[in-house]
Order: C-alpha cells, then sequence, then structure tokens
C-alpha cells in the first residue's frame, strides 16, 4: 500500500473528542500506524442527522433532532448507545463513536463503533411521549439501523423499554414473513422480548474477572485482599459481589449519597440489600462510619474499584493511594497526570477499555442468541464471558510486557493494529 | 442546571447532593445516574396484565356470545 500524507488543517477539539484522539494518537505513533489506515479511523464514516415531528399529549407538535454517528465497521455491524439528553450533539456522538470502534476491536468482537441519540431533556417529557419519539426516531432512522449494519444499545435514559420500543418498530416495518428474523436489531433488551440472561450483571462480572486473572498473573491470592468501591449501582454492586465470591473483603463504598467505611468489612448482600430499602442510599447501614469524600481513594486498601464516572482519580488523589492495583468498572475514572504518577509508584491499572468490556460483551452474546435462535442459560453465559474476557486480558498483558508499555496503551495496540491487519488484508475498494 | 449544560449532571436527580464528584462540569457518562424511565415508569404492557387478571373471574361468568 503506498502512502501520501495531505496536510491537513489542524481542528481543535474539545473534552471526550480531544481525549479519545489523544489516546489514538500515542497509540499510532508507538505501533508506527500506517498513514493511510491512520487517516480513515480518524474520520467516521457516516454521521446522521435526522429532524422528525411528534406529536404532544397536549396536541402541539414538536419537531426533535436526532443523530447517528457510525465511526467504523471494518471489523463487523456498527455497535454503540442512543442516549437521550440535551449534551448530545455530532461531537459527542463522534468520540463516544470511536471509543465503541477501540472496545469492540479489543474486545475480539465482529463489531465497528457507533453511537447516537436524541437532543432532549427527558425530564420534560412524559412516557407515552417519549415513547412517540423513541418510535419516530427509529422510524426516522429507518434502515440506518439493522441487525447486521448498526445495532443500538441503552445509555444515558434510554433503557431495557426503550430498546423493545425500538424493536418494536423496526420490526412492524418488516414484512411478516421477515419480522421475526430482527430481533437483534437492538442489545439490552428485556429478558422477555429476547433480551438474554446475564446481561445485568455482565460488566460487573467483566471487572471482577479481570482483577482475578491480575491476581493469578502475579501469583496473588485474593482472599482478605481489600477493596473500595465507588459506585454502588449495577456495576459496583457486581464487581463487589463476585469479589467477595472469591474472599475479598469489601472495606469501603462511596455511592452519590455519600461514603462509607469498615475496616473489618462490608457484607455487600447485606449493603445491597440495605440499600434498596434505603432508595438507593448505603449511608446509616450498620458496623460502618460515614467519611469525608477526599480521602476515599486514599484509604488504606489492596485493590481500588472507580465503577462510577470519569476523572476521579486526579494528579491531587494520586500520590495518596495505597492500593497496588486500579480496576477502572468506570470510563475513564483515572486522568492523564494521574496515570503518570501511579505507573511511577508501581500501581497497576486495568484500563476502562478492558476492564469495563464485559457489558459489550454481553450484548454480543445477545445478538448471537437472537441471530440463531438460541436461548442460553445463565451459566452458560457467564462461563462464555469469562473464557472472552480471559482471551482479552491474556493479550493485553503479554503484549504489556513484551514492547515494555503500560496496559492501557497495551489495549490500544491490540485494538488499533487489529483494525489495522483488516484493512491490510482486505485493501481499499476500488 | 444550566452550569452543567456540557454534562449529563445537568438531569441527573443527584445532581444537588451527590457526593461522588464535586467537578460536575463535563460528566458523559456515570454508573450512578438515575434514568428517566427507570424512576417511574410502569410498562404499559403490566398494567394490562393486571387488568385482565382483575376481570378474569368475571368473564368466566359470562356467556361466549359469537357473532
Amino acid at each position: 500500500m503506498t502512502t501520501r500524507v495531505l496536510k491537513q488543517k489542524k481542528v481543535h477539539k474539545q473534552g471526550m473528542l480531544d481525549n479519545v484522539m489523544r489516546q489514538f494518537d500515542h497509540a499510532a505513533e508507538i505501533i508506527d500506524l500506517n498513514p493511510n489506515i491512520r487517516k480513515i479511523l480518524e474520520v467516521t464514516n457516516n454521521e446522521l442527522v435526522v429532524h422528525f415531528p411528534v406529536r404532544m399529549d397536549n396536541g402541539e407538535v414538536e419537531v426533535f433532532t436526532g443523530y447517528r454517528v457510525q465511526h467504523n465497521n471494518s471489523l463487523g455491524p456498527y455497535k454503540g448507545g442512543l442516549r437521550y439528553h440535551p449534551t448530545v450533539d455530532i461531537d459527542a456522538a463522534r468520540a463516544l463513536a470511536m471509543w465503541m470502534t477501540w472496545k469492540t476491536s479489543l474486545a475480539g468482537l465482529p463489531y465497528g463503533g457507533a453511537k447516537g441519540g436524541i437532543q432532549l431533556d427527558p425530564t420534560k417529557y412524559s412516557n407515552s411521549e417519549l415513547e412517540r419519539i423513541t418510535r419516530r426516531f427509529t422510524y426516522a432512522l429507518g434502515d440506518n439501523i439493522g441487525p447486521e449494519l448498526d445495532i443500538p444499545a441503552p445509555d444515558v435514559n434510554t433503557n431495557a423499554q426503550t430498546m423493545a420500543w425500538i424493536l418494536d418498530t423496526y420490526m412492524s416495518t418488516k414484512s411478516p414473513a421477515e419480522r421475526s428474523t430482527n430481533m437483534h436489531v437492538v442489545t439490552g433488551k428485556p429478558v422477555g422480548a429476547g433480551g438474554s440472561e446475564g446481561r445485568d450483571r455482565a460488566t460487573g462480572y467483566g471487572v471482577s474477572l479481570t482483577i482475578k486473572f491480575w491476581a493469578e498473573n502475579k501469583k496473588i491470592a485474593l482472599k482478605d485482599k481489600k477493596f473500595i468501591v465507588q459506585g454502588f449501582g449495577n456495576v459496583g454492586y457486581w464487581a463487589a459481589h463476585f469479589l467477595e465470591k472469591q474472599g475479598a473483603v469489601m472495606t469501603a463504598v462511596q455511592d452519590a449519597y455519600g461514603s462509607i467505611v469498615n475496616e473489618s468489612g462490608i457484607s455487600v448482600e447485606q449493603l445491597f440489600e440495605y440499600s434498596q430499602a434505603n432508595k438507593g442510599s448505603i449511608l446509616g447501614f450498620k458496623d460502618s462510619s460515614a467519611i469525608d469524600i477526599t480521602n476515599f481513594f486514599g484509604l488504606d486498601c489492596d485493590i481500588i474499584i472507580p465503577a462510577a464516572l470519569g476523572n476521579q482519580v486526579t494528579a491531587e488523589i494520586a500520590p495518596q493511594i495505597k492500593a497496588a492495583l486500579i480496576a477502572e468498572g468506570a470510563n475513564g475514572p483515572t486522568d492523564v497526570e494521574a496515570e503518570e504518577i501511579l505507573l511511577e509508584k508501581g500501581i497497576d491499572i486495568i484500563p476502562d477499555i478492558l476492564c469495563n468490556s464485559g457489558g459489550v460483551i454481553g450484548s454480543y452474546f445477545e445478538w448471537l442468541q437472537n441471530r440463531n435462535g438460541e436461548i442460553w442459560q445463565l451459566d452458560e453465559v457467564m462461563q462464555k464471558l469469562e473464557k472472552k474476557l480471559r482471551e482479552s486480558f491474556s493479550k493485553v498483558s503479554e503484549l504489556s510486557e513484551e514492547r515494555n508499555v503500560d496496559m492501557r496503551t497495551a489495549a490500544f495496540i491490540i485494538a488499533i493494529e487489529r483494525l489495522e491487519e483488516t484493512y491490510i488484508q482486505r485493501g481499499i475498494f476500488p | 442546571m444550566k452550569k452543567y449544560l456540557r454534562s449529563i449532571c445537568s438531569t441527573c436527580s443527584y445532581v444537588q447532593n451527590c457526593s461522588l464528584t464535586t467537578n460536575k462540569s463535563s460528566i458523559y457518562e456515570c454508573n450512578e445516574y438515575v434514568h428517566h424511565l427507570d424512576a417511574d415508569y410502569i410498562p404499559s404492557v403490566m398494567n394490562l396484565i393486571k387488568t385482565t387478571k382483575v376481570d378474569f373471574e368475571k368473564v368466566e361468568k359470562r356467556e361466549l356470545i359469537l357473532n
């Protein structure tokens, strides 16, 4: 393949897109990525903007703007979430779509990356209005999504119910004979509507698995190792649940309501039951005391699981960290400066792109089951998830040692090299 | 919530008292986010099933009329 690089105008990118591009550039430079392939991966394949009218409960008609950005599909159909939020715009969708391409590539899935949504404030609409908005958006997207083309999933303010509406609308536009062959147009559906067993715990289980693999590599027993969790939602709870099963002890938890600590251990199940009965709050749980938010990651422990949101481990906090491992259950919890400090201190980081990839692998299993007309039992799903994640973890770990790079860089290298290989083997049409 | 225009925190129920972060200006993903639909949504299918269950005994006693 011959290359000719055209000088491009430096485009100023902000926030999320800037972060994603920085990580991509870093890995691309290390592997000396083919400049032509770099040009392809730096831009999105398709960007769809749709304006569609919906009748509101009061009889008025409102026009909404929806987006779907399809970054790359060289490995398979586009895959990514749909969010309903005022912050949804083309730039945010681009960054998140690109992020999905790396994630699915690293996980070894036959998917590309996409993202989209509708720019709206969901709190201003009734549920029946949201249902009509979803159905009309699906109709507006038309054949730009599809089970073998682009497979949306839940994201901010969209859930299993939203996916069921999309599925029902999409299927209704097909001929009766074709309808049941389109079940896999979305993932994250309710189990009764084609969803998969175990999808709810896939991300958290994946986080616990990557910690288990890390411990095996280091020849460390997880029994009695202390871990702390930021976020006790779907990811944090399930990660803690499975780690506790391996003998580790949860000593502190932080959620939106506050932080609690008990050096002797907090029962994951009892805390979960307590929070369920306490409107989701962990505060006031027996045998635990509340602590100051600024000290949370500095607590004495072996493993930190930031499973809530981004930019939590900063350069100010990093020097206080005593743990041996940070397992990134959330996306982007460690900022660039903090990571340098942590690596310097010899603290390992299981990067988000690997650590929380159990979720997208779970989605892939749902898609496969629908596609093949199968229904897998929970234990089967969990077994397959472990196999898939072990494979990803081993690749990252081996490459990290082989090229003497940190695990995040290794993960990006694997993801990008897989895409590069595809382009080299297939060439560029015509 | 205008100050969080670039953040998903702007529509989260926890925004006023959230202890997870003091910088809520550019959050694009959060696993603790309360999804609007989850908070108060009861699927219409469930309502239908409930209605059917309540009326079931009465239906049994009714005569079946075929047109």
